[in-house]
């Protein structure tokens, strides 16, 4: 009868097999433990925890299309605001060509600091989404 | 394409029966991983929940690279883990089974203590006195039926620790049920 290691006794178990030894009593113990823990029954789940939690999806649903509303909204109030001071602007263009000819050469570090910002939250956004949520793992 | 993946398709076109399906069918998977990670009952309660949401948000995101129930157990897993962190006083860092040897708990004559509890409660005792990584690799190994590369991928620890403290851990729990077995004779 050969010795063997209580990593070799479980690896054979673990494929179904049993081990043939020379410590029988380790071997019983060990088939004993792994049919006893395959044994073991699942938690419990509290009954109507499903609907529960469907509710709650759909009350996050609801929640989001809210948001969507909102940053529609905020944004339709951003775009109003923006077209008037456009408006503005160009109908008294002589009194402000002062300022916008002190402005215009930072024109192009606005536009990058601005797609800078862009980028970073898209790279972060996506960066989280395979780290945490979705099934990447590497 | 699979039943899973038809369930998810309804689920992604707004069905909200496809999705109570959907945690009718991993909710066990979910409380069992939380069980032994979370002991209070509520939070439990909350954090499969939490659970659940994610897995409804993240769902446009899931591309079947790997089961769905990997998938569910990794959410799982982790939003217990942060759980746990935050509770920092809850946590047994990962070097600490050979505490539960000498820990008075299981030190105490297990014939005593569980004299009229069966087998398997005293070991789902011990298997809760484990630090957090054991008891999830016992877990996901003997109670879901997982294999290996799935534990990894659940867990993300490399293959070689997952082997280690499954190793250890059923070498512990061997130990602590020899002398229940002895204790148990007449």
């Amino acid at each position: 009868m050969k010795h063997l290691t209580d990593e070799e006794i479980q690896a054979l178990l673990e494929n179904g097999n049993i081990p043939e030894s020379s410590q029988p009593a380790d071997v019983e113990t060990y088939r004993l433990l792994f049919e006893s823990l395959s044994a073991l029954p699942p938690a419990e789940v509290p009954a109507g925890f499903a609907d529960q939690v469907t509710a709650e999806a759909r009350q996050y649903t609801f929640r989001k299309k809210g948001q969507w509303q909102a940053a529609f909204v905020f944004l339709l109030v951003l775009v109003i605001c923006i077209g008037s001071l456009v408006a503005l602007l160009l109908a008294y263009k002589n009194e402000f060509q002062h300022f916008f000819s002190g402005i215009t050469p930072y024109v192009p570090v606005f536009a990058a600091m601005a797609v800078i910002t862009v980028v970073f939250y898209y790279a972060d956004h996506k960066w989280f989404l395979r780290r945490y949520i979705t099934n990447h793992y590497s | 394409m699979s039943e899973e993946q038809q369930l998810v398709e309804q689920v992604l076109r707004g069905d909200m029966q496809a999705f109570r399906q959907l945690v009718k069918n991993y909710e066990k998977l979910v409380w069992t991983v939380a069980a032994r990670l979370i002991e209070q009952k509520e939070e439990r309660e909350d954090l499969c929940q939490e659970v659940f949401i994610k897995v409804y948000r993240g769902l446009p995101g899931f591309a079947f690279e790997s089961k769905l129930s990997t998938w569910i157990a990794r959410i799982t897993y982790l939003t217990a883990i942060n759980h746990l962190r935050k509770d920092k006083y809850k946590t047994v860092s990962h070097n600490q089974l050979e505490d539960l040897v000498l820990s008075p708990a299981a030190q105490d004559n297990p014939g005593e203590t569980m004299e009229k509890k069966s087998l398997q409660a005293y070991l789902n005792q011990l298997i809760d006195q484990m630090p957090p990584a054991y008891k999830t690799v016992i877990t996901l190994f003997h109670l879901q039926q997982c294999a290996y590369d799935e534990i990894v991928a659940i867990t993300g620890m490399p293959a070689g620790t997952v082997k280690v403290y499954l190793l250890r851990a059923r070498k512990l729990l061997k130990e602590k049920l020899e002398t229940f077995l002895k204790n148990e004779q007449p």
